[in-house]
């Protein structure tokens, strides 16, 4: 049988292949007229001669010819469609074959479809701005002629996805155009598009004028930049930037360009208030390239009642953010695509809108701040809080805190090697070797001292020791220690299990790290019992690219895990998810906030579907924390008996730590917390509390604070001062003596008169390197 | 703003640095609350003496207070402290821990309230206090489905039983995998286990009492351990009375 090898295109229906653009509309919940004004002064604005609007014009018409009625829209001052005259079948060929068509062959681009020539981030991304001519008529029909550069008149008819080969040129294009349209040829350098047989809500549009503001939505920043020579026009009429605009009750306007976060400028900013409700539109837009895209989401907190629909106001960022804006932008440019505003480059598009506004309404007096006094002051003495911590830190004091990653030293066992690998049995003569790392993360100095010994586990006998040693290491260093240990009855216990402990020990405190490896001296080993099912956080997006702030009302979306059973059986699982409140020691549970069942088989990894998405809610975790860690819990359980686990059985857990409304902490800024207390009979004008709860006390009804009422910067001054002092003592009643360490003496050995005269010292020496 | 203070060594604390306005509302507070707490406390005692009734409404009252002063979850330990060491007159002795809400009286008294008269009624309040300080027994929140189910009140040193085996089983277990039935049935088999104990220690004891040299706590523990384990060597959903008798033997012959 003979089978033919020519290939052809896949047939399609023009027609259906183009309306996708109508849904992407209503999606973007928009009205045809509007979503066409857009494409068609975008295509004009994207073929200018240079960036500069010097005699550029887009005139959108209505036009009633002896030939028919036609929606006419002619751009002038641009390139006009450029390019050689390429067949069709060429073009399709190209196509076929990966070949790009160069940005200069503008009439073959135009005569194709989704070929937007090298244009990455400004319209005719997608190719829509070309197929919205075929979708605004009914018949999916319009004709195109252009004046070029090169003075090449070019004529073509798409009449529903059919065109002429090749375009027609010169006298022959300008007769085409003439008797299938009635319309004279342009008589200036641009291009003119002449949809046939309309839709009718673009006609209306046009007669009425409603289509006018849209346009001035949409492109009154460049309204605002056009000169004389040029101009965007309605049925010839020019179109200017709404009267009165900017003429607000309040407004603001970014007088310089501003960076809101790292890689994210501002360059314009304005937000405009009036009161009276007859502004053409309102909200806050976002502008990419001259054109608004979309309004962006605003918290509903910061804006009061009375407000609402009487301002508007518009952003442009820079042109770095403009492309991360336009990777996530929908494909009609009218807003952000679903699913991706949890993108960074709109979030930070979000946050600074949000500081904004509130600030400005704050400050007209529209909304109130949530801080009164006693909260600035509270904020304040915060700060003065966090600053000390973090100047004691700098000023080589070790790190006080209850923060998270409070560890101070890290200890790991590397190059373990036993006999016979896999296995933990050993017999006399043999050897096991192992190194141990000591990593310090104290901020200063610190000795440590390490012993390895072996154990007997039944008795808890110490049988020998491998070594001991003692070292010095400075801030971020470490030490890699290597052991060995001869295994023979002078060593070990025979015909038992041993234990190698390795301990760790910084002497000045009591802090202490283990670590243990098991052996078996001419003894069997036992059947291993440890887990092998192992679960996972697969993959899990966060509001914030690379951090793990979460804020009221974001949420973390696509949490997947993953599972592997390292076992050969399979595992019937249940995956329970829920948030935990981990700012309280007790941890307990907020919300459940997904659950899973499924089956994994022998030896296979098993990633789960994605859990629904995680909103931070305000309403329902400001009742347990208003800022604080959290945790995200994940628990998987056997739901079926076999060999290992019973059905209700835990199997194993992942806990991420999230940060709600507050950043990662480094441990630096809780060391303690701040109190006060009216105790106008106390002398004392302030004290601490050490401990897991460490506290200062302030006395604010001792009559050396009452005193400094009238001058509440003497005031801060004082409880700085105040603090500053508690802060020393509560490293002394710690017993942290390294503070007061000198050269010639440790600070445990001194006699009480010059111990105290060291403290009062370090207090003077903090006082005076702190103010 | 919280509106909570503490008492340090006689003095009143207050949380930050506050306004004499702020401080003078929350001073306002203490004081309602040091007229109205032992009124209310001195009401119910005489209306329902010690038993669990007095608790349950005396939680219906502080249930009040804490939408009253807007008090958040976090902050109800501090609240609960603030009330027992500052407003009641009542001399509360028991231990409730230095942090944890968990094991705080009036906490308890506060979660009883959020229950039906019904099912308070079940339980004696010590039997309710043993319950409440136990998050993990009622982290599933249908054992009072289960307990509802009860039709007559369990004996004390039995619940007490029961409540370590139960302890004991859900160490290791999510029971959210399991259906009310079979839940119920996992319930009863440890109620089962905890009477059969009881029932047959006492038996044992009088006739070997020479031959057992653990503490019987030790002992009930072994025995509750050793039930499990077979349970789970059968693959059974529940302790059966044959794996009980197996047990027994093995614990005490």
């Amino acid at each position: 049988m003979n089978t033919s090898t020519s290939m052809t295109a896949i047939p399609q229906n023009y027609k259906k292949s183009v309306e996708w653009i109508l849904g992407s509309y209503t999606d973007a919940g928009v009205t045809f007229p509007n979503g066409f004004q857009k494409d068609a002064i975008q295509n004009a604005v994207g073929a200018r001669k240079t960036n500069s609007w010097k005699n550029w014009s887009c005139d959108i018409s209505l036009i009633e010819t002896p030939k028919g009625e036609f929606v006419v829209v002619t751009d002038q001052g641009t390139v006009g469609l450029t390019g050689a005259n390429i067949p069709a079948e060429d073009i399709t060929h190209m196509m076929s074959n990966q070949i790009e068509l160069a940005p200069n062959n503008r009439l073959a681009r135009f005569t194709s479809m989704f070929n937007s020539g090298g244009n990455t981030t400004g319209g005719g991304l997608f190719g829509a701005g070309k197929s919205v001519y075929s979708v605004a008529s009914n018949d999916c029909t319009y004709y195109f002629d252009s004046l070029r550069e090169d003075n090449l008149y070019v004529a073509n008819f798409n009449n529903c996805g059919q065109v002429f080969s090749k375009a027609l040129e010169d006298e022959t294009a300008k007769n085409y155009i003439l008797d299938e349209t009635g319309l004279y040829p342009l008589s200036e350098c641009g291009t003119r598009i002449i949809i046939k047989n309309p839709k009718p809500e673009l006609k209306e549009s046009i007669t009425s004028g409603s289509i006018l503001q849209f346009i001035q939505e949409s492109w009154w920043l460049i309204l605002e930049r056009l000169d004389e020579s040029s101009y965007i026009s309605v049925n010839g009429n020019k179109i200017t930037v709404p009267a009165g605009l900017k003429d607000a009750t309040r407004k603001y306007e970014l007088k310089n360009p501003e960076t809101f976060s790292p890689g994210h400028k501002i360059k314009h900013f304005g937000l405009y208030v009036f009161d009276h409700q007859s502004i053409p539109w309102t909200g806050i837009s976002y502008y990419r390239k001259g054109m608004r895209i979309g309004e962006i989401e605003l918290n509903e907190r910061n804006i009061p009642e009375k407000l609402q629909k009487k301002y508007w106001g518009y952003i442009e960022v820079d042109e770095q953010w403009e492309e991360d804006l336009a990777e996530i932008e929908d494909r009609v440019h009218f807003g952000v695509s679903k699913g991706k505003k949890n993108s960074s480059a709109y979030q930070h598009l979000k946050g600074f809108c949000n500081d904004k506004i509130r600030e400005c309404f704050v400050e007209w007096g529209f909304i109130k701040e949530q801080r009164d006094d006693s909260q600035k002051l509270k904020e304040e003495l915060r700060q003065i809080a966090e600053d000390l911590q973090e100047n004691f830190h700098k000023l080589g004091f070790e790190n006080l805190s209850i923060g998270p990653d409070q560890s101070e030293f890290e200890i790991r066992l590397q190059d373990i090697s036993y006999p016979e690998p896999g296995k933990e049995v050993v017999t006399g003569g043999d050897e096991i070797s192992f190194s141990l790392l000591v990593k310090s993360k104290y901020g200063t100095n610190k000795k440590f001292e390490t012993k390895a010994i072996v154990r007997d586990p039944s008795t808890g006998e110490s049988l020998f020791e491998i070594s001991a040693e003692e070292f010095e290491l400075a801030p971020n260093c470490f030490k890699k220690i290597p052991f060995s240990l001869p295994i023979s009855e002078e060593t070990s216990r025979r015909f038992a299990e041993n234990r190698i402990e390795i301990a760790v020990k910084v002497p000045e405190s009591s802090k202490q790290k283990t670590r243990e490896l098991r052996y078996y001296f001419d003894a069997d080993e036992p059947e291993k019992t440890s887990d092998n099912v192992v679960l996972s956080l697969h993959e899990c997006n966060l509001p914030t690219k690379g951090s793990r702030r979460i804020n009221f009302g974001e949420k973390i979306q696509g949490a997947r895990y993953r599972i592997n059973n390292n076992r050969n059986l399979p595992l019937s699982f249940k995956l329970n998810v829920s948030i935990h409140n981990s700012s309280d020691p007790s941890c307990p549970k907020i919300i459940d906030v997904g659950s899973l069942q499924g089956t994994v088989l022998p030896y296979e990894e098993f990633i789960t579907d994605k859990l629904e998405d995680i909103v931070f809610s305000q309403e329902i975790y400001s009742r347990h924390l208003e800022e604080g860690q959290l945790e995200l819990r994940a628990r998987l359980i056997a739901t079926a008996d076999d060999d290992q686990y019973e059905k209700g059985q835990k199997i194993t857990f992942y806990n991420f730590k999230l940060f709600l409304n507050c950043d990662e902490k480094n441990g630096l800024q809780d060391a303690f917390e701040i109190e006060s207390v009216v105790a106008p009979d106390d002398y004392r004008r302030s004290w601490c509390n050490p401990g897991t709860k460490r506290s200062i006390t302030l006395n604010v009804g001792h009559s050396a604070y009452k005193n400094l009422e009238d001058y509440p910067e003497l005031q801060i001054q004082y409880l700085r001062e105040q603090m500053m002092k508690q802060f020393v003592l509560l490293y002394l009643k710690e017993g942290k003596y390294e503070m007061f360490r000198s050269m010639s003496s440790e600070f445990a050995e001194l006699d009480p008169q010059e111990a105290a005269e060291r403290v009062l010292d370090k207090i003077e020496m903090v006082y005076d390197q702190l103010n | 703003m919280t509106n909570i203070v503490k008492l340090v060594d006689g003095k009143l604390v207050y949380e930050g640095i506050l306004s004499s306005q702020e401080i003078a509302s929350i001073d306002e507070i203490l004081n309602t609350l040091r007229i109205e707490i032992p009124e209310v406390e001195a009401e119910l005692s005489k209306e329902y003496g010690s038993s669990v009734l007095y608790k349950y409404y005396l939680g219906k009252f502080l249930a009040t207070l804490l939408e009253k002063y807007s008090i958040t979850s976090i902050e109800q330990r501090k609240f609960w402290d603030e009330i027992k060491d500052l407003a009641s007159q009542e001399n509360r002795t028991r231990d409730e821990g230095k942090n944890a809400v968990t094991r705080s009286f009036y906490q308890q008294c506060y979660l009883l309230s959020q229950h039906s008269l019904e099912l308070v009624n079940k339980l004696s309040w010590r039997q309710w206090q043993s319950l409440l300080d136990r998050v993990s027994i009622r982290e599933d929140p249908r054992i009072y489905d289960w307990i509802l189910t009860l039709e007559t009140k369990i004996r004390e040193d039995d619940w007490r039983e029961f409540q370590k085996g139960l302890n004991m089983y859900l160490k290791n277990k999510d029971t959210s995998v399991f259906e009310m039935n079979e839940l119920s049935m996992i319930y009863d088999s440890i109620l089962l286990m905890a009477r059969y104990w009881r029932e047959n220690f006492s038996k044992s004891v009088l006739k070997d009492s020479g031959t057992i040299k653990q503490t019987p706590g030790a002992l009930a523990k072994r025995f509750y351990a050793l039930c499990f384990e077979k349970k789970k060597t059968k693959k059974s959903l529940v302790v059966t009375e044959e794996i009980c008798n197996e047990a027994f033997r093995e614990i005490l012959f």
